[in-house]
Formats: structure tokens, C-alpha cells, sequence
């Protein structure tokens, strides 16, 4: 059984300082922005309301088998850059600001997602396990307030011994495949000097 | 995914992207999830759950200190 908690509750029941010690246990070497998020952003960002982290637990030992943090985006489309065949389309799930002349689309952001790799091997949570957390909480969420979308990156990592070899497309189609999200165009962040594949799914 | 997801705006302004974009909400309707929470045996934590698991990992760390 997986016990799911909002990273606020815990921080009101164990104090910032204590559970940051708790969070120390998470390990991710496969990708250490998941690890550093958690240890250095998730309390901040959550306090200020900039995301909010669900931590994903083994009702037995309690401990901590991942994570996901999820967050509101909104995307913004150029009314001109819509054709008329998708325009009508468009309007169905967008508010179109006519004096800005841009659709605007409010998601579910999908901000960060990983699993614990300092948990014994037999015991790590799955990908598609740690996603259908991320399904239950959002499902709550949606029946509460609504929304129509969930949107992520994945990052265009390489591996650096084969460039040719391109491991995030793996990671694009199993979301695809198992999950529903769509490719739908790249993205190179300014924040990070990344680049990413943008992915939504209609809920 | 990544922390620079939070911070950057995403602005479609090129017609090609904004077709796909839209064309990508409709395809993603007709593709089942195959995940189902149900299937993972997970819950929301209650407030039992809470207390216990704390009492759990409090206990933890007195062991390890």
C-alpha cells in the first residue's frame, strides 16, 4: 500500500527543519536536479505557493519511495498563429483575450517526478506507479476546481559516451504509450539552458 | 521534467506549433491511460496515516542518532 501526503501537512507536523532531515534520505543519481529539487526547493516553493510536492510512502515502514510536485501553467497561444480549421477547435479550450490576441490554456503543471534509488531494489516504486499517484491527486484536484489539462517537459538528455544514442525518447513514449500525454513541440528553456519535448494530455 | 518549468512562460506563437498543440489535446482524449490509480493499491494519507507514519520515522531517526 502507498500512502500519498501533501508536503505541506508535513511540514506542519514535523517542522521545516526535521523533515529537510527526512528528505535527506531521497536519492536519485540518475538525475540529481530530481534529488536537488527536493532537498533545496520543495519546502521553499511549497511555502510560497509556487508548487506543491506529494511525497509517496510505503504505509509499512514509511519510507519515502517518490515523489512528484505539481504546479498551474498557463499557455498562451497566438490568435494569429491558430489556422481557421483549428481555430474553431481552440476556442473550446481556451479563453481568447481579444486585446492581447492570444488564447490562453490553464494546465496542470507535472513540475517534477522520481523515485528514491536509496530504497532496497525490490522495494522502488515503478514510473507508472509513481504516475498513477500523480493521476489520483489531480483526479482530486480536477473534481474540486475543474481544469482540462496536465502539461511536462522532458528534457532532450544524451548520453554522453554515444550522442547518437537518445535516451529521453524512451521516456517520451512510455508517457505516450501508458500515460496519454502528446509530444507536441520543443522548447529550449532560458532558465536552465535546456531543452525539453513539451508534452500535454486532455484529462 | 524540471524546476525551470515553474519559472518559464510557455507562449506558442508559431502556427505549425499552435496546430499541433491543439491537434495534441484532441489525439491525447482518444489515448486511454493505461494507469489507473485504483490499480497501485494508493491512497491519500488520512490523519491516522499521518500520525502513524511520523511516529514511524521519528522512531527511525532515534534509532539511527
Amino acid at each position: 500500500m502507498f500512502i500519498v501526503e501533501n508536503i505541506l501537512d508535513l511540514i506542519a507536523d514535523y517542522g521545516e527543519e526535521v523533515l529537510m532531515q527526512l528528505l535527506d534520505s531521497f536519492s536519485c543519481p540518475k538525475n540529481p536536479e530530481i534529488e536537488l529539487f527536493l532537498k533545496k526547493n520543495a519546502i521553499p516553493f511549497a511555502l510560497k505557493k509556487m508548487s506543491v510536492t506529494y511525497l509517496v510512502s510505503d504505509s509499512e515502514d514509511a519510507s519515502i519511495l517518490g515523489y512528484f510536485s505539481l504546479a498551474n501553467k498557463a499557455l498562451e497561444i497566438k490568435k494569429d498563429a491558430v489556422s481557421n480549421k483549428i481555430a474553431k477547435k481552440a476556442e473550446r479550450y481556451g479563453i481568447l483575450d481579444e486585446a492581447e490576441g492570444t488564447y490562453s490554456i490553464q494546465a496542470y503543471l507535472l513540475a517534477q517526478f522520481g523515485k528514491n534509488y536509496s530504497v532496497e531494489e525490490g522495494k522502488r516504486i515503478d514510473i507508472l506507479g509513481l504516475m498513477s499517484q500523480v493521476n489520483m491527486v489531480i483526479g482530486k484536484i480536477q473534481h474540486m476546481i475543474g481544469g482540462g489539462f496536465i502539461y511536462l517537459d522532458v528534457e532532450k538528455t544524451s548520453d554522453s559516451l554515444n550522442p547518437a544514442l537518445r535516451p529521453y525518447e524512451k521516456l517520451v513514449q512510455l508517457y505516450n504509450m501508458k500515460a496519454g500525454y502528446v509530444p507536441f513541440n520543443e522548447r529550449h528553456s532560458p532558465t536552465d539552458g535546456k531543452d525539453y519535448i513539451m508534452m500535454i494530455k486532455s484529462i | 521534467m524540471a524546476t525551470s518549468s515553474i519559472y518559464d512562460t510557455v507562449k506558442i506563437k508559431d502556427s505549425k506549433v499552435a496546430d499541433a498543440f491543439i491537434n495534441a489535446i484532441e489525439e491525447s482524449k482518444r489515448v486511454e491511460s493505461m494507469i489507473p490509480a485504483s490499480a497501485f493499491n494508493a491512497r491519500m494519507a488520512t490523519r491516522e496515516d499521518s500520525v502513524r507514519l511520523r511516529e514511524i520515522r521519528l522512531n527511525n531517526r532515534k534509532v539511527v542518532n
